[in-house]
């Protein structure tokens, strides 16, 4: 009786492997069958038996998580739950990026800093509105954001198409224009489209998303827009570019300009407040039980930006070339864009009804 | 639409529920019995098949009964399964027929 407790207590710890819904329905009864197999004597779980177990939970996993050949609540709802809270954080990002004039924590602070333009002193603030496209940019994300928040469907698809054509023009016709734009706005409002369009196509889009969105989202997003910003400010503290340029001083008297290194600004208190973002907006999705999938297309949707980050700004400080926007080759474009192309396609697959009924297995030799 | 061929596993799965229900460890014992040892189910495979053929609702729950503190769960087939049964037994004889006959020269084409 002991051993066969005990083995029993095995074979529920190798069910663990099969998500949590399965277990609830099949757990006693696998139990029973696995029990029912086991040989006189048996401690543990066989190494085969083992591995059936754990393969057949992996791939019951898998399928359940895309779902394919039925339609996914889940994924539906997180999609259209994106729908309407991607534009609306695009928008949080963007009034973030005006509102707060960043000053760079220099340690060395010079007189002359405030009075050089472009001297990076300021990041961001009131002043990128007078930047061309900037506010046309700007425009179009809160006209999308507001179709989004009122439930029209079409109207917001209209305005996002006309808001992508715009910076393809704008981007053909006037190609530094685009510059202008901060990579992070310009990278989180990409990854928002290409969701967002796997969205609309898929799913019943701001209408249905409206409903269900509520202030466990917002719990969610609010920390991780200020987390956009503060990262982007660490980017442009920790780049050598945003501080030597500051450090021409003129002397008129003697009709010398003088060049002086600076040590780097200090950045410590950003990381902390930026670490505390991290963890109030992960702390809160978990906390909250957000839509998994949800939180999924949000990862995607960043994802572009955090890419950019790791190149060009956080962790090669020294380098200026590596801004993967700024030479937009097909490997870059690839690089930024194709992981959230890839998890629409997925998302579009998991949330399409089933066209007809499947027959058979897809699983290998099972015997 | 061109049918995929059914596996070997689901084939015998449906056939041990063809003469009526059973629950997950007479079907492992039945299937080892069809093909006389030579498939041999574990826990894992077969409940992977049972979750893929009740999504595609060629089987559905008969009942439940608790043995010994153990939960049994019956299975049986529907009529779409009885089906899809029927329908893949003809193709494979069809197909062993055609095999045989061309392998035996008195009833074959040559």
């Amino acid at each position: 009786m002991i051993e066969s407790a005990g083995l029993e207590r095995r074979y529920r710890r190798l069910l663990a492997w099969y998500p949590r819904p399965f277990r609830r329905e099949q757990e006693d009864e696998m139990l029973a069958v696995l029990m029912a197999g086991a040989r006189k004597g048996q401690r543990r779980p066989g190494l085969l038996e083992t591995a059936d177990v754990i393969r057949s939970a992996l791939g019951i996993r898998l399928l359940r998580a895309l779902s394919f050949g039925r339609e996914n609540r889940r994924w539906t709802d997180a999609l259209a739950l994106f729908s309407v809270v991607a534009p609306v954080f695009v928008v949080l990002v963007a009034i973030l990026e005006v509102a707060l004039p960043y000053h760079l924590p220099l340690r060395d602070r010079s007189p002359f800093l405030f009075h050089l333009p472009g001297s990076f002193t300021q990041v961001g603030g009131l002043s990128l509105l007078s930047a061309p496209f900037f506010d046309i940019a700007v425009g179009f994300q809160v006209i999308v954001a507001a179709f989004a928040l009122l439930g029209r469907r079409r109207m917001t698809l209209i305005a996002m198409a006309a808001s992508v054509l715009y910076w393809i023009l704008y981007w053909v016709v006037f190609r530094y224009g685009i510059s202008r734009v901060p990579d992070a706005l310009q990278l989180v409002a990409a990854g928002a489209y290409i969701l967002g369009a796997a969205a609309f196509l898929t799913s019943p889009g701001p209408p249905r998303g409206r409903r269900l969105v509520n202030w466990h989202h917002w719990a969610v997003l609010l920390p991780a827009a200020a987390l956009v910003q503060i990262l982007t400010l660490i980017s442009y503290a920790s780049s050598r570019f945003a501080w030597t340029a500051t450090l021409i001083r003129y002397d008129a008297a003697t009709r010398t300009a003088t060049w002086g290194m600076m040590r780097p600004p200090d950045i410590s208190g950003y990381l902390v407040i930026g670490t505390v973002l991290a963890i109030a907006a992960a702390g809160s999705a978990l906390a909250l039980k957000v839509n998994r999938y949800l939180l999924l297309l949000l990862a995607a949707m960043f994802y572009p930006y955090a890419i950019q980050l790791a190149s060009s700004g956080i962790f090669s400080p020294d380098r200026i070339g590596a801004n993967l926007l700024r030479m937009p080759t097909p490997a870059h474009l690839a690089l930024l864009f194709a992981p959230p192309l890839l998890l629409a396609c997925g998302g579009m697959l998991a949330a399409a009804p089933p066209r007809r009924p499947r027959t058979v297995m897809s699983s290998g030799p099972e015997a | 639409m061109t049918q995929r061929a059914m596996q070997e596993a689901t084939f015998l799965i449906l056939t041990a529920l063809a003469a009526g229900s059973q629950h997950g460890y007479g079907i492992i014992t039945d299937v080892a019995l069809i093909s006389d040892d030579r498939v041999r189910l574990r826990a894992g495979t077969l409940y992977t098949a049972l979750d893929r053929l009740r999504t595609d609702e060629l089987i559905v729950v008969d009942r439940e009964e608790i043995v010994e503190n153990r939960l049994r769960r019956y299975y049986r087939l529907t009529p779409k399964g009885s089906d899809l049964l029927a329908a893949e037994a003809a193709r494979l004889q069809a197909n062993a027929a055609a095999a045989l006959s061309r392998l035996d020269p008195a009833g074959g084409t040559t």
